[in-house]
């Protein structure tokens, strides 16, 4: 497999609590199951819980700390994941603080990385410090992920001026959390609301799905669960970042649900 | 700013223009500062009529010789306009009943004046776009980001951050938009914010400016019957 257009993509959001770390475990499982080589960076050092979500913390013996100031050599910080192939997981560590990182040690991962995968996803912290900074550095793409509310809205906005000054202008929007029964009765923000306001290309939207904590809890992410709504929203973006046309998903007219089945009986 | 008081100053008026002599000169310098004056802007001038004089009195014979001057500058006929001060007065009471399209017309005399400076870009939350002249954005200016001005504020795009025009005190800068909801807008040392569910999906183009010492707003599209 050519390795050459190897993607480092950050996930960032700005404010904490939209879902950056769900969606980075999700997109990285999600691309895994589509056959890419993928490798997940936790920088949200002194925070982690990308090893949580994917049920990996457990195996965790060194982390990204320790692989980028040789502590390690950087194929043991690497845990692969047994249940997909091709998925890795390099671990924040917890005992440490942002700084313990610089943002040419984090450059010099990227390029490193960049070898031997497809897919680099960063998972970065909330904030616009040290983390921020850190976690955009070896990134050329970046997902920006807000809820449809004016405060995750206003730090997205924030956020993707910051990428446009680092010069990461490859960026995409990810709207998590719909709610169309809300949307429908006009008091949450749609769409086009938050497009408005923040104007960059959409790569997805992930409606509100219960599934969500659920399989959070598990350390096993919604993409892989054929019933669950956002898990179709991530599977849809994860098969447009590896170039597939999807169609976005529609969240109006008809139960969620008569359509999900409908799709399936289409299968 | 300590700015050299200028021999002549020059103020349009619907009906005319009205020169104003400022200090005790010679004849000569008055005609030569008005030649200057209106040899470099003539295209602005163009149409003027009416060539009133008020300040330091000259003879009748001078003001004769100096419309005369102008008529040629202009290649167009200009007249004497006599007692100017009368029309002045009703002329600065109109200006109570000053509209949007007015306070637009204004921002061509100042563009130079007021160093109009042109951006592209949409300003997004936590950046700030400071200028010490009048400012033409095109782009949006986000909720949580900033344009302050020393002149006038123009933005093609939607304004839903905080806009300050005439920071320094001129209360004859403006702001236009295309959408003006601003979270809070500033002219002068005023501010005010857009009225509650005042909240328009479409565009529509408004200026802000103040006027008996509030700020109004007002659609700046002369609407078509």
């Amino acid at each position: 497999m050519a390795k050459s257009q190897a993607q480092v993509i950050v996930i960032t959001s700005g404010k904490g609590g939209v879902g950056k770390t769900t969606t980075t475990a999700n997109i990285g499982v999600g691309l895994a199951l589509l056959g890419k080589k993928v490798v997940l960076i936790d920088t949200d050092i002194g925070l982690r819980n990308l090893d949580v979500v994917l049920g990996l913390e457990n195996r965790i013996v060194y982390d990204l700390v320790d692989a980028v100031t040789g502590h390690c050599k950087l194929k043991q910080a690497l845990i692969k994941d047994k249940r997909y192939d091709g998925l890795f997981l390099l671990p924040a560590a917890q005992t440490k603080d942002k700084d313990a990182v610089t943002v040419e040690q984090m450059e010099k991962l990227c390029n490193d990385l960049k070898k031997d995968f497809d897919f680099i996803i960063i998972d970065c912290p909330a904030g616009i410090e040290q983390g921020f900074k850190n976690a955009i550095a070896g990134a050329d793409k970046a997902i920006v992920v807000t809820t449809p509310e004016v405060s995750a809205v206003r730090d997205a906005d924030r956020i993707i001026g910051l990428l446009d000054a680092n010069e990461i202008t490859d960026h995409f929007l990810l709207i998590n959390r719909i709610r169309t029964d809300m949307v429908k009765r006009g008091e949450m923000m749609n769409v086009d609301d938050v497009l408005d306001i923040l104007n960059i290309e959409l790569i997805g939207i992930v409606p509100d799905d219960e599934n969500v904590i659920v399989s959070t809890n598990k350390g096993e992410p919604a993409v892989v669960n054929m019933k669950s709504l956002a898990g179709q929203g991530y599977r849809n973006i994860t098969k447009r970042l590896s170039g597939e046309n999807v169609p976005l998903m529609e969240l109006d007219g008809g139960g969620f649900f008569a359509r999900l089945f409908g799709k399936f009986k289409r299968k | 700013m300590a700015e050299k008081k200028e021999i002549i100053s020059l103020k349009l008026y619907k009906s005319g223009m009205v020169v104003t002599v400022n200090e005790k000169p010679s004849y000569k310098e008055v005609k030569e500062a008005l030649c200057a004056k209106f040899k470099e802007s003539k295209d602005f001038f163009a149409g003027v009529k009416k060539l009133g004089f008020k300040g330091v009195p000259l003879t009748n014979k001078e003001y004769e010789r100096l419309v005369k001057k102008v008529s040629d500058i202009l290649e167009d006929s200009v007249e004497l306009w006599e007692n100017p001060e009368d029309n002045e007065k009703t002329e600065d009471k109109d200006k109570e009943n000053i509209n949007a399209q007015q306070i637009l017309d204004r921002a061509f005399v100042e563009a130079e004046e007021k160093n109009t400076k042109f951006y592209k870009k949409t300003l997004r939350s936590g950046q700030c776009l400071e200028s010490d002249g009048s400012v033409v954005l095109i782009g949006d200016v986000n909720p949580g980001a900033e344009v302050i001005a020393k002149g006038n504020i123009f933005v093609m795009g939607s304004v839903r951050g905080m806009v300050h025009a005439g920071k320094d005190g001129d209360k004859e800068a403006f702001v236009a938009a295309l959408k003006l909801s601003p979270t809070q807008l500033r002219i002068a040392d005023l501010i005010t914010i857009p009225p509650e569910g005042d909240d328009k999906d479409y565009l529509s183009p408004e200026a802000a400016y103040i006027k008996e010492d509030k700020i109004f707003i007002e659609e700046f599209l002369q609407k078509r019957k």
